[in-house]
């Protein structure tokens, strides 16, 4: 008895302190669903910002940063970083991790993804990565970053080619070896040769991607701009030679392989077929390629059809009905059990396209979709 | 006498149980700072750097703060001072002492934090630099210049209270290193009474050579040298200060 | 007369209480200790004991008046290296041990690194510290600390020690061993000056006393001259004398001073045999309570009922 009362403070510890790390742990379940809705809460100015670090402006302006990445996934969807009291949410967070630590080169690289990419304020996010150079002078990623933007989205190659020239001048003085000076002119070089069509973007895309982390919530944002591209480009392509065979033949096509009619490609192709059109070579002919998501095209009436697309497209609608789902749940105090239970409870549920069916996982609709039948499109990553 | 003090207060500090606990916390704290790099997608090795080095300077100052404040009050209250200073020993020796004996156990306590941060980054597979022993030389001067504000504000009051004006001290001695950057705010008198103020604080900032030293960014021996001359220069001041309270010290 | 070790003269001190008030400590204070004495400084608590103890150590300052140690101003260092000091209810450093902490404090006593060793030995035979030097002091209970403090107080081999209530949280073995303790100082040459609360321990030790309360001192002087001003009790049968009182036994007994002595033996009545004729053993604890009480006018008389100290 006495062994006992002696054993039991231990025992009742032991039996705590488990409970209370399990409990701890329960929070960083893996599978859960992650809640996307961190705001900005406090952003000073920069300069208090620097006096509130107490010296640690290095430290105090990572740990800052990485608080902040639920808000970047959260504009990745809202798109709408407004803050309280006037401006822009990213313009000032940026301005403040720039200004306790001007030497970190990712900071200014998810300024120009994050303002740029995402939320579409090109001079703002140029102007960031040209104050990063004034920091970091050497910093290829940097000037790399500023000239895409500068022949993507300004144009400057065709509107302004002394500036452009003389931009990419500074770039290659910025180098500090040979071998980097002359891929600086050997990237202009190649930037010039591509023939776009609709993929003008393509290659600023492609450097957002180039620094970004695999598989992370910003790179599959990315990958998914870039096939949205890119199956827009194919879905246009292979467009364009249905409706060239309707005005040689008189009616739509009825099998995509009568796309591939050499007098339909000549017509569209007078030199050479652009490299990412949705074409290759099978047994040295011409064949059709599946679309960026690994799903073959199909047509219907004269329209050419991306299944691929159609689910990403599905999914994206996803989100505004779960939203409905959450506001009728509110409403009636429970949430449905079942897809069916959710349907009847008055959930608007979008027709799927084939290979896809809705499920409930707690208190989220999700889609069930089948496996494509080929890999998407590698993308370019350097 | 000073060095027998020294000796001795060297000894006690570094036995306290809040000296070792202390740094094992950092020990710790260091081994988690890799997290920070984990989770920002990057290579992280930036960051660890970031947050390693800044450990040392947060957990140096609590070291200073929290064995510094008990080097008098705590003394009186106990009346372990009483056995010393009835020895033949002036009152001001029996203050210098105790302040070298705590440095020195500061200056091995920052040591150690510096060894084991940048094996840590070494092992982690960050870019270990000389430039980061230099930042964390510049850091054991900020801390041994948080020890004399510690012991100064221990021999005016009392060891709690010391505690929070300490702790008031690291902030303003940072703030004010930001100031001429918010100065353009203050209007007519403000601005000279602002700068009086300021002037009274120790300016910390002129040790935050950290940031700097992460990006292996070099600083000028000249430069060294006066901001260790600027530390020297106000623990000076401070232990003065206190040899004048603990001289004028009813015990 | 030889050069007194310490000597007080017309020492005051006050310190600011609450708001504009001062505390009045020491009024006056004046004392004498001979070279080679054991002196007892009595007194109740908040008399003024510790200030002036704590004047003298120097930890307190500004006080008017002398106060001289070896004829020295207080803050002679040489005189201040003859010192010994321990400290009512003394603390040390928590993370030293014995050895290094007595070291330390023999080194600030201005001892030189080659006498130390055989001084800390010393110590450590005298008070069974021996096996106790790798210890830290955090450990020490009440009585351990105070055998410690004792130890640090006579290292350097002081000329006057100084001890405040020195056998506070002593058990009865360790009090009788402080007092041999202090005896062996005494023999080796060393002045003692102690202040107390616990009569008895005076009584076993000095044989010079001054008695304090409320900061004034309101008697000094020899122990023996104390002693010797007791009454004479004279046990008695057969016809009473006037004045005696009955004993339970048929006896009787009378008290009377000293200089009624050879009147009071002349007139005694026909017939009254002495039985017994003794000095009556002065009690200090009853005497002090007297003497204050007088001082403050709640009651003059020296104590009559005081207890006996058997034949002599």
């Amino acid at each position: 008895m006495r062994r006992v009362r002696q054993l039991a403070p231990w025992a009742a510890s032991a039996a705590l302190i488990t409970g209370l790390v399990a409990w701890n742990a329960s929070r960083f379940d893996p599978d859960a669903f992650a809640i996307r809705t961190k705001d900005l809460s406090f952003l000073p100015t920069p300069a208090m910002a620097r006096m509130l670090s107490l010296g640690q402006a290095g430290a105090v302006s990572k740990l800052r940063w990485i608080d902040s990445f639920a808000y970047f996934e959260l504009q990745l969807e809202r798109r709408d970083d407004h803050v309280a009291g006037g401006g822009k949410g990213f313009d000032r967070l940026y301005d403040i991790l720039t200004t306790l630590d001007p030497h970190y080169e990712p900071f200014y690289l998810h300024a120009a993804f994050n303002i740029g990419a995402v939320m579409n304020r090109h001079d703002k996010a140029l102007g960031f990565v040209l104050r990063g150079l004034l920091s970091l002078p050497h910093a290829t990623a940097l000037w790399r970053q500023a000239a895409v933007e500068l022949h993507t989205t300004y144009r400057y190659e065709e509107l302004h080619p002394e500036l452009m020239t003389a931009f990419l001048q500074q770039w290659a003085d910025a180098e500090l070896t040979q071998n980097d000076k002359r891929v600086v002119w050997e990237w202009s070089l190649a930037m010039s040769r591509r023939s776009y069509r609709g993929l003008e973007q393509l290659p600023y895309w492609q450097e957002q991607l180039a620094h970004l982390e695999p598989g992370s919530t910003s790179a599959t944002y990315v990958e998914q701009a870039m096939r949205e591209q890119l199956v827009r480009f194919c879905l246009a392509e292979l467009q364009a030679l249905s409706d060239s065979y309707r005005t040689r033949h008189g009616e739509a096509p009825a099998r995509l392989e009568q796309l591939l009619e050499p007098a339909g490609l000549a017509d569209r192709y007078p030199i050479a077929i652009p490299g990412l059109a949705p074409f290759k070579m099978l047994d040295r002919r011409i064949a059709l390629r599946c679309d960026p998501y690994g799903f073959p095209f199909e047509l219907a009436h004269g329209q050419i059809i991306s299944p691929g697309f159609e689910r990403y497209k599905a999914n994206r609608r996803l989100s505004g009905t779960n939203n409905q789902l959450a506001s009728i749940a509110s409403a009636s105090g429970r949430w449905p059990q079942t897809v069916d239970a959710a349907r009847s409870a008055g959930v608007t549920l979008p027709t799927l396209p084939p290979g896809g069916s809705y499920t409930l996982d707690d208190q989220t609709l999700e889609i069930a979709w089948t496996d494509p039948p080929e890999a998407p499109w590698p993308l370019g990553r350097r | 006498m000073i060095r027998t003090i020294a000796g001795a207060t060297f000894r006690e500090a570094t036995r306290s149980r809040s000296f070792v606990l202390l740094l094992a916390l950092y020990a710790l704290a260091v081994l988690l700072s890799r997290v920070g790099g984990w989770i920002s997608g990057t290579d992280g090795s930036t960051i660890t750097a970031n947050l390693v080095m800044s450990l040392q300077s947060v957990f140096g100052v609590l070291v200073a703060v929290a064995t510094g404040t008990a080097l008098v009050q705590s003394e009186i209250q106990q009346k372990t001072l009483y056995t010393v200073l009835s020895r033949p020993l002036p009152r001001w020796k029996f203050v210098v002492g105790k302040f070298l004996g705590l440095a020195a156990a500061l200056v091995c306590g920052q040591a150690a934090m510096l060894a084991l941060g940048i094996a840590y980054l070494w092992i982690t597979g960050a870019p270990v630099t000389g430039w980061l022993a230099v930042a964390g030389a510049l850091t054991a001067m900020e801390v041994l210049v948080m020890a004399a504000v510690s012991l100064c504000w221990t021999a005016l009051s009392s060891p709690l209270l010391a505690t929070v004006l300490c702790l008031a001290t690291y902030a303003l001695g940072h703030a004010v290193g930001s100031l001429p950057g918010l100065m353009y705010h203050l209007k007519g008198f403000q601005r000279p009474l602002c700068v009086a103020f300021a002037s009274l604080v120790p300016d910390l900032s002129r040790f935050s050579y950290r940031d700097e030293a992460v990006h292996a960014l070099p600083i000028a021996l000249g430069e060294i040298v006066i901001r260790l001359a600027y530390g020297a220069c106000w623990i000076a001041l401070l232990v003065m200060i206190t040899v004048i309270v603990v001289r004028r010290k009813q015990l | 007369m030889a050069e007194p070790e310490l000597s007080f003269a017309d020492v005051s001190f006050s310190y600011r209480g609450d708001w504009l008030n001062r505390i009045h400590a020491l009024t006056t204070v004046s004392l004498l200790v001979p070279q080679a004495s054991a002196f007892g400084f009595l007194g109740a608590n908040g008399a003024g004991k510790s200030t002036s103890i704590k004047l003298l150590m120097g930890l307190l300052h500004g006080h008017r008046g002398d106060i001289r140690l070896f004829g020295q101003p207080l803050g002679d260092h040489r005189a201040r290296a003859r010192l010994g000091y321990l400290p009512e209810q003394p603390y040390f450093y928590d993370n030293l041990a014995v050895g290094e902490y007595l070291v330390y404090l023999a080194k600030l006593s201005g001892m030189s690194a080659a006498d130390i060793p055989a001084a800390c030995d010393r110590v450590y035979q005298l008070l069974d510290l021996g096996d106790l030097r790798t210890r830290k002091l955090k450990s020490f209970s009440k009585g351990m600390r105070q055998r410690f403090g004792l130890a640090q107080a006579i290292v350097h081999r002081p000329d006057l020690l100084v001890l405040d209530e020195p056998f506070s949280g002593l058990d009865p073995l360790w009090r009788a061993r402080f007092k041999q303790v202090m005896a062996l100082e005494r023999a080796r040459g060393a002045t003692l000056f102690f202040s107390s609360h616990i009569l008895s321990d005076v009584e076993d030790l000095c044989d010079h006393y001054a008695v304090i309360d409320h900061g004034r001192v309101l008697e000094q002087g020899r122990l023996a001259d104390l002693m010797g001003s007791s009454p004479i009790e004279l046990t008695g049968s057969g016809p009473k004398p006037a004045g005696a009182e009955d004993l339970p036994d048929g006896t009787w007994r009378v008290l009377f001073a000293e200089s009624e002595r050879a009147e009071r033996l002349a007139h005694l009545p026909a017939g009254a045999q002495i039985l017994r004729l003794d000095r009556q053993r002065i009690a200090l604890e009853d005497w002090f309570v007297a003497r204050v009480r007088a001082f403050h006018g709640a009651g003059a008389a020296l104590p009559t009922g005081a207890r006996t100290g058997g034949a002599s």
